[in-house]
């Protein structure tokens, strides 16, 4: 179809300027005979006013004679070299010839008549060279004529046969455009039909997902739970504390779970935040509450600082609870026995800022550009000395983009890091905002 | 005098996990594998309060509400108890009159039967999780 338009689009311009050239050469064979009409006439008007001077002697009579002889000599050198063609060219300079002999002729019947030689200027008329000249001049001037008026024609008729294959040209590169457009909507709407299957398939997947990984896992943690409660009968000490190892095992692979649940919603862009308006320096603190006992068991210090008054934000509390939540996490994993986290909150030029520093391993210069990547792990994780997915950092920048923040890092290898989670305090746009 | 649970769940695990767990408790109990039995339990149990999967096979929870609703006038406290992640569907059912959506796997049998104790002392205000 692209093909047919291109070809019916280079046909018209090509016939378009053929037709262009065409009405050219018409135009000047029709001047030539235009022009060739003009100066004929002028020779008349010379003869004319010669015979009535050459009869009367008459001075004043040459007036007009002078003028028509003026006007041939300056339209003749153009008729020669118009631009109509060699044959015709040649019958042109032919007649030129014959022109110019009858000009000579005219002006020496003037001439004799001016020298007082009657008799000789009327002998120039009757000479049978004279009559010989006029036949000459007639029949090439016919010639001549007829020949500009068969060229014209055939024109005439070229322009005609073009101007319809042009027209038939026209209709045809419309028609192939006409077709060009139905089938490139076409292919658009067959886009949008894809594009929206593969949302539902999306869909689909994160929710089949989430239910099939989470359930088995479900079924674990609630026989533990009960068998930890003495549901079904009393436990010994031995029993009670694997127990509750399993239980922090099957935690553990939940949010593992969950985990790779939110970084399938990031990537299929189902990951939708959900804004309320809540205080972050209580969310800030009920993180540190709610890790402080795993942070105790390395016997790290936790210090906690936050504003003096209130620090609202229009936010999702969950998606941030998880976010900060990860920070924590990790600078938990990577600091040392007896080592010292800060969890700082508070504002600075209307942004709320979110530090966690740590005095931990820290992280070699050339690793931090890939630390919020999916799956991403130190080198101390990789040796087997930390547990996680990789995932906690990677989920924690985007849910800071999907804020409209950013998460930015500073390190020192040996001396420890700080993330600072930076968010605007946000309004209710951030409500329908989504990983897209 | 606690309510009577009718739990629609098609995990067999869960089902017998919960089911004991709410007889320990105290509630009388019911289960269904999937919403067409759901409903025929319904009738004859009449819970006060049904957990409802969303994920069944033979009907799912979507399905189970619209027919629940066509079914009866006065409805008993549904509360959605799945691991789905669907924020369209949930929404649905909830639409169609369901109290709560409460994500299976953030619970515990023991907290469950905890926050439905609470559910009926304090006359169905009930937060979706």
């Amino acid at each position: 179809m692209i093909g047919v338009t291109f070809i019916a689009t280079t046909a018209t311009v090509f016939t378009i300027s053929a037709l262009m050239v065409n009405r050219t050469g018409a135009q000047a064979h029709n001047d030539a005979r235009v022009g060739l009409e003009e100066v004929l006439q002028r020779v008349g008007m010379a003869e004319t006013a010669q015979r009535n001077y050459l009869l009367t002697g008459d001075s004043s009579l040459l007036a007009p004679y002078n003028t028509a002889i003026a006007g041939i000599s300056k339209q003749l050198p153009s008729i020669v070299s118009s631009n109509t063609g060699a044959s015709q060219q040649a019958g042109r300079a032919n007649l030129k010839s014959l022109v110019e002999k009858k000009l000579a002729e005219l002006n020496q019947g003037v001439a004799l008549r001016q020298a007082g030689d009657a008799a000789g200027a009327a002998e120039t008329i009757r000479s049978g060279a004279s009559q010989s000249l006029d036949k000459q001049l007639a029949a090439l001037t016919s010639q001549v004529q007829s020949a500009e008026s068969a060229q014209i024609t055939r024109d005439r008729n070229s322009i005609t046969n073009l101007a319809a294959l042009a027209r038939d040209i026209s209709i045809v590169s419309m028609l192939a455009t006409l077709g060009l457009t139905v089938l490139v909507y076409w292919l658009y709407l067959k886009a949008i039909q894809s594009e929206r299957r593969l949302d539902r398939a999306k869909d689909e997947f994160v929710s089949l997902a989430s239910h099939q990984l989470r359930t088995p896992a479900t079924g674990i943690k609630s026989i533990l739970s009960m068998l930890v409660a003495e549901d079904f009968g009393p436990l010994n000490e031995r029993q009670t504390h694997f127990m509750r190892r399993a239980i922090q095992s099957n935690e553990r692979e939940l949010n593992i779970i969950e985990e790779l649940l939110n970084v399938a919603k990031v990537d299929a862009g189902r990951l939708i935040l959900h804004a309320t308006e809540f205080n972050i320096d209580e969310l800030v603190v009920s993180i540190a509450g709610e890790q402080r006992a795993a942070i105790a068991a390395k016997r790290q210090e936790l210090i906690v600082r936050r504003p003096k008054h209130p620090l609202p934000v229009v936010a999702d509390e969950e998606k941030l609870y998880m976010a900060i939540g990860n920070l924590l996490d990790n600078a938990r994993k990577y600091t040392p026995n007896s080592g010292k986290i800060a969890l700082t909150v508070g504002s600075h030029h209307g942004a709320v800022h979110i530090d966690v520093t740590d005095s931990g391993v820290g992280i070699e210069a050339a690793e931090i550009k890939n630390i919020f990547d999916r799956f991403h792990r130190a080198s101390d994780a990789m040796n087997g000395n930390v547990e996680g997915a990789g995932l906690g950092l990677y989920l924690a920048s985007r849910i800071a983009e999907l804020h409209g923040g950013a998460i930015e890092v500073t390190s020192r290898l040996g001396k420890g890091t700080k993330f600072v989670m930076i968010l605007p305090q946000g309004d209710r746009r951030v409500a329908e905002n989504s990983a897209r | 005098v606690l309510p009577k649970i009718l739990l629609v769940e098609d995990d067999d695990i869960i089902r017998e996990i919960y089911a004991m767990k709410f007889e320990l408790e105290g509630f009388p109990v019911a289960s269904a594998e999937n919403g067409q039995v759901g409903l025929v339990k319904v009738a004859e149990f009449q819970p006060e309060i049904i957990l409802l999967d969303m994920m069944m096979p033979v009907m799912g929870g979507l399905e189970f509400m619209r027919e629940l609703k066509a079914q009866y006038e006065v409805l008993p406290q549904v509360i959605v108890f799945s691991n789905i992640s669907a924020p369209k569907q949930v929404d649905a059912v909830m639409r169609l009159g369901a109290k709560a959506y409460w994500t299976k796997s953030d619970y515990t049998p023991d907290r469950v039967a905890e926050e439905l104790s609470k559910l009926w002392q304090g006359g169905g205000s009930v937060q979706t999780t």
